[in-house]
């Protein structure tokens, strides 16, 4: 990616995250609201000062932010969001019960663009009137109804079968799917260790479902997954998604299980919420 | 909520001229202004452009420049760095220490070596690159591991990670992973003649590391018997004497030492130990005391 273009997201990311308007950067830059203007689409970089100022205004490591092309504070899901000035544009659907991180979506936005393309992407993201900028805040809070929605819209379009959960979750592997988190888990080793690393840091991914140790052992562990009060409010077992939310979590422990290399964990369900039981229980073997 | 207080670049008003610092660069290099633009990835007619109407570059460049004479962005922006390492790594002298790293230094460079390995194995080269930009240093410094280096580096690397990390697990496991990797260097053969942990921590204590280590802080071994040991650390005169070392004696070390300490038995092909600090000379304590028990052994991490 040109740097222009990625300068330019991420200042415009940046900027809406804050709540401030391209005027009250400008002020701050000692610069006209033009140049912000011009800076957002791309069509010139800041200068040294500005880009050093403008990360001291937003609060971003410039370095890393250049470097990196996405914000992360890694921080835990908050009840009332944890940015509560920014102006990214968002349908009313997707801001309530808004309690998954764009991190979490992160894996089903690739495999869209991969199926259908960036420019595909662009128009879903318009047509739903979401702000396409809002995705490079890798802790910003949405709705779990917007990765439902877009997997439906891929279940409806053909391109995600049961047999592509497999590609749509070994995604979880890369590191780049976690953001700054990738850094909690690149020093760990051994499946065990990053499974229960993963389950520590679960709210920092959505707090959509409860995730409880049953039972731990040299051998593996024992999770019960249950969802949350507001996922009543939701629609995630309906005639078109089916179980698919039960068998991506499943997946995603096995996928994530092998993330440093290992052998992948095996999953087996003892009971399962999508078919009678309150709850999902998974006995994962790690040995 | 706040964001955090590391991601925030505390309240800088004053930003130097970076031209200054640009010209600067040049004639401490002996560069023509053509050398300077293709470093900067700009085109000299731009330069001399930007220059003459007193326009900053664009970000790119600077972001170029970093690169290149291996100086953080943030520090090439304020001007905050050491121009004299700058022109001897620039010369192909890549073993000199930043001034601040190389005065009363007590300790050796083989104790910050693994660190960097531990950041490249774990975090990728990329950062490895980007933390040694950060602290100007080269990878040329840490070709001679016995070669002195100030505590103050150990102190600000470790204050970094923890800042940008936000996970003291980190520096433990860095610890223990500096004794793991270091199997075969000159102490690591002496410590693998051990046949009991007992054993080790006697050697270790007694001969390893006053010899190959450091000088910062003298250690003692206050109990040892086949079952635990309790070790302590006391600042030495030397690092009392020198001047600002209330700052050279830092948790982040400690965690590393604790780190350290666990993993010593492995060079015995003996599993790892859990260590419990009992007091802590950064927190105001007389000296740092660490305990191992030899019965607690960590699940997982063994030779």
């Amino acid at each position: 990616m040109k740097p222009n273009v990625k300068v330019a997201s991420i200042f415009r990311a940046a900027r809406k995250l804050t709540g401030k308007t391209q005027v009250e950067v400008s002020k701050h830059l000692g610069v006209s609201q033009s140049c912000i203007s011009k800076i957002e689409a791309g069509k010139l970089l800041p200068s040294v000062s500005e880009w050093f100022l403008f990360a001291q205004l937003v609060g971003i490591r410039p370095d890393e932010a250049y470097h990196y092309g996405y914000l992360d504070h890694a921080l835990p899901v908050q009840p009332e969001g944890i940015y509560g000035e920014s102006t990214f544009k968002m349908p009313a659907r997707y801001t309530e019960n808004a309690f998954s991180k764009v991190r979490t979506a992160l894996p089903f936005i690739q495999y869209f663009q991969q199926h259908y393309g960036a420019n595909r992407w662009e128009q879903y993201v318009s047509k739903e009137k979401i702000d396409p900028d809002f995705f490079l805040v890798y802790d910003g809070q949405i709705s779990p109804q917007f990765t439902l929605d877009l997997v439906t819209r891929m279940i409806e379009g053909g391109v995600l079968k049961p047999q592509n959960l497999d590609e749509l979750a070994r995604a979880i592997r890369d590191p780049s799917m976690h953001g700054r988190l990738q850094q909690d888990y690149s020093h760990l080793h051994g499946s065990r260790e990053l499974l229960l690393n993963i389950i520590q840091r679960a709210d920092r991914y959505e707090t959509n479902f409860s995730y409880q140790l049953q039972e731990l052992s040299p051998q593996g562990l024992t999770l019960a997954i249950a969802p949350r009060e507001h996922m009543s409010e939701i629609d995630y077992r309906n005639a078109t998604l089916g179980d698919f939310v039960c068998r991506y979590k499943k997946r995603y422990l096995t996928e994530f299980s092998a993330y440093a290399g290992d052998r992948p964990v095996t999953i087996e369900e003892k009971e399962c919420h999508f078919h009678g039981s309150e709850q999902c229980i998974y006995q994962i073997q790690t040995a | 909520m706040h964001l955090p207080d590391s991601d925030r670049l505390n309240g800088v008003k004053e930003i130097p001229n970076f031209w200054d610092t640009v010209n600067r660069v040049a004639l401490t290099l002996n560069l023509t202004l053509d050398q300077i633009a293709e470093m900067m990835e700009i085109t000299p007619y731009r330069l001399r452009v930007l220059q003459k109407f007193h326009r900053d570059p664009p970000v790119s460049s600077a972001m170029a420049l970093s690169k290149r004479i291996n100086v953080g962005f943030d520090a090439l922006v304020l001007n905050d760095f050491d121009y004299k390492l700058m022109a001897q790594q620039y010369f192909g002298d890549t073993s000199g220490l930043p001034a601040k790293y190389e005065d009363n230094a007590l300790a050796r460079r083989r104790t910050v070596i693994p660190f960097f390995d531990y950041i490249e194995r774990y975090f990728g080269w990329a950062q490895r690159a980007l933390i040694l930009r950060k602290f100007q240093m080269t990878e040329g410094m840490f070709i001679n591991p016995d070669a002195p280096i100030n505590v103050r580096f150990a102190v600000d690397l470790t204050k970094y990670l923890m800042d940008y990390y936000r996970n003291p697990g980190i520096l433990e496991h860095m610890g223990w992973y500096s004794a793991r990797s270091s199997r075969h260097a000159p102490f690591g053969v002496e410590l693998g003649k051990s046949e009991s942990a007992t054993e080790v921590y006697d050697r270790a204590f007694n001969e390893v590391v006053p010899r190959y280590f450091e000088k910062n802080f003298v250690w003692k071994l206050i109990q040892l018997d086949t079952g635990s040991c309790v070790v302590e650390g006391k600042p030495s005169e030397e690092l009392v004497a020198t001047p600002g070392s209330e700052n050279l004696i830092a948790p982040g070390v400690c965690r590393v030492r604790a780190g350290f300490l666990s993993s010593l038995p492995t060079y015995a092909h003996l599993p790892s130990m859990k260590v419990k600090k009992t007091a802590c000379a950064a927190k105001g304590d007389d000296a740092c005391r660490y305990h191992i028990d030899f019965a607690d052994q960590r699940v997982g991490q063994t030779a």
